[in-house]
């Protein structure tokens, strides 16, 4: 992606457009993660356990 | 400690910057201490295991003499008793599916890593290594817990070649990013909170449309999980200077089960390609007994019980049954669709079976009784009966 915006955006556009948008994945995971995260193990996913914040009580 | 967690970031943060700022000669020794004080922490019994594995391991795999093979066979054989022991006692009942922690913390995948050390011991692949080199391989923070089984000779190389890189290390960071965005944005959040919110709104006596979007939210949240998780194990080997192997290459969009087998779950695949796949069909040559050999020891390697040895033998039908369909296509000499919408809808067609085939599949893995599995069956594909 970013090879990309490097070849057709000017100056360092590619570079702050980038950075946008890591930002804003950080904003998302983090929103995100406050919700009850299921435990994982590989094909029995468990009930939810944890969110980002600590232990997530139901 | 979660994966999703505040906690889990500040410790990962640490061990890497703490792994670059040591001496070189000394960070590899910060790996095995820091992962041996994470397993010790989190599950003791799993820390004893590993230190056990990786001495028979090496010591019986080195020993050499006349006598080699066997001393091979005999470590690989007290490995596969250990894990067949915890693969048989530990889940024996449906209630058992509540229990958080099932088997030692990531048993399955170390235990498969020494099977290969010895097999590859065994054929005299093996570069020469010191027993640390052999440590630092098997107690390998990002890979314990999750996977991918990452092979030795490739960790060796890197584990020679690797230096401090701002590339790698952004590339690292950027994977940990992506992986965290599938397991927390798009498998928590997005297909298990929200879509469960919605199939919970759902008329409870629509059985068929629950259990279908049931299916479609189990596959998607499985693989969006593992590969994010698999992501985050990526990263954070390049966090270290390592790159280990990939474990899922899209999945979900391959056009037969062959295939979604080539790129699922990657790093066990290959290894039961080599190790069970290849060995069979020298031995017997016959393919059907070595892919449906090779589909047991992938669903018995989950769990041993029913309804996994179920899932492997109907995994191993639908490969058997779409090799013989490319046999009677090639003997039939049958056209190929023409390039344009026709034979774009007959791909996208295909993508869309395979997903279903490999969704219900995991609605059989799921069920926790036979019955469970045919009342599944009935619902989803018999539902006016």
């Amino acid at each position: 992606m970013y090879g990309f915006l490097k070849r057709y955006l000017p100056g360092p556009m590619a570079d702050v457009l980038m950075a946008l948008w890591y930002v804003l994945l950080i904003l998302t995971v983090l929103y995100c993660a406050s919700e009850p995260q299921a435990a994982f193990r590989y094909l029995m996913l468990e009930a939810p356990d944890a969110c980002l914040w600590g232990a997530y009580a139901p | 400690m979660h994966f999703v967690s505040l906690i889990w970031f500040a410790w990962l943060a640490g061990t890497v910057a703490i792994y670059w700022i040591v001496p070189p000669t000394w960070r590899d020794l910060w790996l095995i201490v820091i992962s041996l004080a994470f397993l010790v922490v989190h599950a003791p019994e799993s820390a004893l295991l590993l230190v056990c594995f990786t001495l028979l391991t090496f010591w019986l795999g080195n020993k050499g003499g006349r006598h080699s093979g066997y001393r091979i066979a005999l470590a690989a054989g007290a490995i596969f008793g250990v894990l067949l022991y915890y693969k048989i006692t530990v889940r024996t009942s449906p209630e058992d599916l509540v229990r958080e922690v099932l088997i030692p913390m990531g048993l399955s995948y170390y235990s498969f890593r020494c099977f290969h050390y010895l097999l590859e011991r065994f054929r005299g692949t093996l570069p020469a290594h010191t027993f640390r080199e052999f440590l630092s391989y098997l107690l390998f923070l990002p890979t314990l817990v999750v996977g991918p089984i990452h092979r030795f000779k490739p960790f060796l190389d890197d584990h020679h070649t690797k230096r401090w890189r701002s590339d790698t290390l952004s590339e690292g960071m950027e994977r940990i990013l992506y992986g965290y965005v599938k397991v927390a944005v798009l498998a928590n959040f997005l297909f298990s909170t929200q879509m469960g919110r919605f199939i919970g709104s759902i008329n409870p006596q629509a059985t068929t449309r629950i259990l279908y979007l049931e299916m479609v939210r189990g596959a998607m949240n499985l693989y969006l999980q593992f590969s994010g998780f698999s992501d985050i194990a990526i990263g954070f080997a390049l966090l270290l200077g390592y790159r280990v192997m990939e474990n899922f290459n899209n999945p979900y969009g391959q056009r037969n089960i062959a295939d979604f087998w080539r790129s699922w779950h990657m790093s066990l695949t290959s290894w039961c390609r080599d190790y069970v796949y290849l060995p069979m069909i020298g031995l017997t040559r016959n393919p059907y007994v070595a892919n449906i050999t090779t589909f047991l020891v992938i669903g018995l390697w989950h769990e041993v019980s029913v309804r996994f040895l179920v899932w492997a033998l109907y995994h191993a039908t639908g490969v058997i049954i779409w090799r013989e369909f490319q046999t009677l296509k090639r003997q039939l000499r049958l056209p190929r669709f023409p390039p344009g919408i026709l034979a774009t809808a007959a791909r996208a067609a295909s993508i869309v079976l395979t997903f279903h085939f490999v969704g219900f599949g995991f609605t059989i893995a799921r069920q926790p009784t036979l019955a469970a599995m045919c009342e599944s069956f009935r619902v989803l594909f018999l539902f006016w009966w």
